[in-house]
């Protein structure tokens, strides 16, 4: 089930608050179950039953290993059972994600056509194993079957995140619901969900047509210049906004009911450098292969070749993390040469205006982004080469006149967007420009609701309330009651065909 | 917390009330209520008169409004849609090539292009009995939005692609069970508002101007283009002489040509609308509207190497689906001077009268007059170029 979809929002997420609302402060077992069976309900309906089958299995699987190694006191009988909890893990995981991608790779073979890829399969998987793990450390002691199952489906971050983590998670399931229903957090949250709503279906889904116009045509046409930069910041603003406002909805749909997940998003298009741009963008996914993949393979702790290595072994999982093809391999290996890039930078000490540090970082991480869009590994070039003149500079006839001797150097004069893949340029482009301010210049959701703390923010907290350049903060009176009111009608009416949010594939 | 919790509850169901009331209440597409809008039934009676009448009404500017509730109330069995290259042909004009038909009704718009055609012929679809449609491909047909004019039909543009089975591109659920959420929808009642803005604007119920008498209408006005009681264009008598006509403007040969000319992704859409039709019980013919001779001298930069691919790609989709093709881009195929032309790429009702079915491709080298022509060595190329 979509969040911003009809069915969702008139009828499974009234009923659930009505149930919990009866149900909280009064039975706080039934409350878990009833969460619990509302959460296999929210995926059902958009999954097959052998899947939503599947979820329950991994679920008994996770925890009966789990109470496993809690009491069990042998260290290699401990070993064993941890390695069978991760192997079966990333073996379902494999199976279904990325069997196809290798035997079509190593025999080509065609095994996994048709194959459906269970929804939130990653982040389900992700967020046990470290459960399973933490267990094994002895940093984890979950021994109630209600409670976790709630923390694995609970259904705000079941399908697309953020990857929860049990220390945050289990001790709140276990105290929150023994208080009754909070209308305070159920109004707030609803103004977050609002929020994320309104940056999915009015500026993702608006933004999407051009990023789609190009990126689907890129090995068809020959893109210009101007073309290809406005597909690709077309859809750096798409997956950003359809990204943060799907954690939006997770953070304020979860505070409706009293519980707060992890901040997963703080602004990352504001970042100065790409280590800071992976402390923002998908921040729990970011801790959970810092603390079970980067640290484990040594981290910085060894000099610095050992570093880049593990740097570039950890994004490039991060990047297959996201799906079985190339193009993602090879978005996590760019990144993992920035950070490389940046540390190698960072230790010559020189540094730049911040302006410019944000620019640069921003415009390496729209180039990524072709990658991670592309559908495969001739798009993505498609798209690269006009962008870095490979096509030359077209620009528009009327300039002919004007310019018509660097034709020399390469200009052309046959139209700017001579392909008229969009139905009108100019609005095209101020819709892009609007959202790169926005982006830039406005504080997140997060800032604008920070005194209300709706999510649980990494440790040294002050890091994410840095006063922005334009600075809007929530207050409980009319005048927001009215803009709440409007975004989420305005949202509302534009529902309308099935829209997934893009890290639902994942 | 109470003010605001009130406020929001207020301002949500005020601004989605006023959604519900505009699309329920005007409801320009008569979704819930035919004809309940006066917009739609200004054009709905416009149509009828329109049909009723000997001498045509005058043009108006809501066409594709005008040629869409034309498609549905017609009992035409023979339909031309495209662009204003195909606006004047009907029986009369083009006898030899409506042999077939007992009744035309003309489809065309202005700047009819890929979407204009795919909305018509979700329109056609949806319409009883077998027919005969003539698809004008003009040269900018295999590209998406050559002309924007479509986007205020978007729920029927929509509707179409649905229909053909092509990938859903708009943000709304056109089909009937939505009806009861479209009343949500917000595009919807922009529409709305447009409509009801464009009533207040639009010439649907001006009289005929005095110097045009019945039963001569397609003599036309001086100033004032007519339509006839079939759609069929009938052009003001002071058209612009073709000098006059500016670089790129209607009637240059330039006009929409901007390159590349073909977009495969819609060449394919193309095709699949044309097979849906065809499995619709519908005859297809496509039909490729000369230009001018003096656009064949080819000086224009890439004029003459569009006009051979296009072409080329509208004729190996003919083969593929196995419909006939009228006409060809080159005049010379149809042996077409330059009276018979209005201006660059439009004919006369007389150049019109030339028009037969023309097989093999005019623009491949060793072929046809297109080889003696100067443009001689054009390789043709598939749609995927």
């Amino acid at each position: 089930m979509l969040f911003n979809s009809y069915a969702f929002l008139l009828g499974f997420l009234p009923l659930a608050l009505l149930g919990f609302a009866w149900l909280s402060g009064r039975y706080e077992r039934a409350t878990i179950l009833f969460l619990v069976l509302a959460s296999l309900a929210f995926y059902s309906w958009s999954s097959p039953w052998q899947h939503v089958a599947l979820l329950v299995l991994s679920i008994a699987f996770n925890f009966a290993v789990g109470l496993a190694l809690l009491s069990t006191k042998t260290a290699i009988l401990r070993s064993m059972l941890l390695a069978l909890g991760v192997t079966a893990d990333l073996a379902l995981l494999g199976y279904f994600k990325y069997s196809g991608f290798l035997l079509a790779e190593v025999a080509q073979f065609d095994f996994a056509q048709g194959l459906l890829l269970p929804l939130g399969i990653s982040f389900y998987t992700f967020t046990q194993l470290a459960y399973l793990i933490d267990t094994y450390r002895g940093e984890a002691r979950g021994r109630d079957f209600a409670t976790y199952a709630l923390f694995v489906t609970w259904f705000p971050h079941l399908i697309a995140g953020p990857i929860l983590h049990h220390r945050e998670m289990i001790p709140q399931f276990a105290t929150v619901f023994r208080e009754r229903v909070q209308w305070r957090l159920v109004l707030i949250g609803l103004a977050i969900v609002s929020v994320g709503l309104a940056k999915k279906v009015l500026l993702a889904d608006q933004v999407a047509p051009f990023a789609d116009a190009v990126f689907d045509r890129a090995r068809l046409l020959p893109l210009t210049f101007a073309e290809a930069w406005t597909g690709a910041l077309a859809y750096a603003m798409q997956i950003y906004f359809d990204f943060s406002g799907y954690i939006d909805m997770a953070i304020g749909l979860s505070l409706m009911f009293g519980v707060r997940i992890p901040l997963n998003f703080n602004s990352p298009y504001k970042a100065a450098s790409i280590i800071d741009f992976w402390r923002r963008w998908n921040m729990t996914l970011s801790r959970f292969l810092r603390d079970y993949l980067y640290i484990p393979l040594g981290g910085n702790r060894r000099g610095v070749v050992r570093r880049g290595i593990n740097l570039m072994v950890t994004m490039l999982l991060g990047g297959l993390w996201h799906g079985a093809g190339w193009t993602f391999v090879i978005w996590g290996g760019l990144h993992g040469v920035y950070l490389i890039v940046n540390h190698t930078w960072r230790a010559t000490g020189i540094n730049l205006p911040r302006a410019v540090c944000v620019a640069l970082t921003f415009g390496a991480t729209v180039v990524a982004w072709v990658f991670f869009r592309a559908s495969d590994f001739s798009s993505a070039l498609a798209m690269l080469r006009p962008m870095i003149f490979g096509h030359g500079l077209a620009l528009p006839s009327s300039l002919a006149s004007l310019l018509g001797p660097l034709d020399v150097i390469g200009l052309r004069f046959d139209g700017a967007f001579a392909n008229a893949l969009f139905p009108n340029v100019t609005p095209a482009l101020a819709t892009i420009g609007v959202m790169v301010a926005m982006v830039w210049f406005l504080p997140n959701t997060y800032e604008i609701f920070q005194q209300v703390r709706p999510a649980i923010a990494p440790a040294g907290d002050d890091r994410f309330v840095k006063e922005p350049a334009i600075a809007i903060k929530w207050q409980p009176g009319w005048r927001w009651g009215i803009a709440v009111g409007l975004l989420l009608g305005v949202s509302f009416t534009k529902l309308g065909g099935e829209s997934p949010f893009l890290y639902f594939r994942f | 917390m109470r003010a605001y919790a009130l406020s929001a509850a207020l301002s949500f169901t005020v601004f989605v009330g006023l959604v519900v009331a505009m699309n329920f209440g005007i409801d320009a597409y008569g979704i819930y209520r035919p004809q309940n809008l006066e917009m739609a039934r200004a054009v709905s009676n416009y149509v009828a008169r329109l049909r009723a009448s000997d001498a045509g009404l005058l043009f108006v500017a809501p066409e594709r409004s005008v040629k869409i509730e034309l498609a549905r109330q017609t009992a035409a069995d023979c339909f031309v849609i495209g662009s204003s290259r195909a606006m004047q042909i009907d029986e009369l004009t083009a006898p030899q090539i409506f042999s077939r038909c007992k009744r035309s009704a003309n489809l065309a718009v202005s700047g009819g292009a890929f979407e204009d055609f795919v909305l018509m012929a979700g329109v056609l679809a949806e319409r009883r009995g077998s027919s005969t449609i003539y698809v004008d491909a003009s040269p900018w047909m295999l590209r998406r939005n050559a002309d924007t004019r479509w986007t205020d039909h978007r729920t029927l543009y929509d509707r179409a692609r649905f229909i053909f089975g092509l990938p859903m591109q708009g943000s709304r659920a056109p089909m009937v069970d939505a009806k009861l959420l479209n009343l949500f929808n917000a595009d919807y009642a922009l529409y709305n508002i447009r409509s009801v803005l464009a009533l207040r604007r639009n010439a649907l119920n001006a009289p005929l101007p005095g110097s045009v008498v019945p039963n001569d209408a397609r003599q036309a006005a001086d100033e004032d283009a007519i339509t006839l009681s079939n759609g069929r264009h009938v052009y003001p008598r002071k058209s612009a002489p073709i000098a006059a006509v500016a670089a790129g403007a209607v009637g240059d040969e330039r006009y929409k040509l901007e390159q590349p000319a073909i977009d495969p992704v819609v060449a394919a859409e193309f095709e699949t609308v044309v097979r849906g039709l065809i499995q619709r019980g519908s005859r297809v013919v496509l039909l490729l509207a000369p230009y001018a001779p003096n656009a064949m001298s080819c000086t224009i930069a890439k004029l003459c190497e569009t006009l051979a691919r296009v072409e080329t790609c509208v004729r190996e989709l003919a083969t593929r689906v196995r419909v006939d093709v009228i006409g060809s881009y080159d005049p010379r195929a149809s042996r077409l001077t330059r009276d018979d032309f209005m201006d660059g790429l439009h004919l006369t009702t007389q150049g019109l009268h030339k028009l037969h079915v023309i097989e093999g491709n005019p623009w491949a080298a060793g072929q046809g007059n297109a080889d003696a022509s100067g443009h001689a060595g054009l390789t043709p190329r598939s749609c995927t170029s």
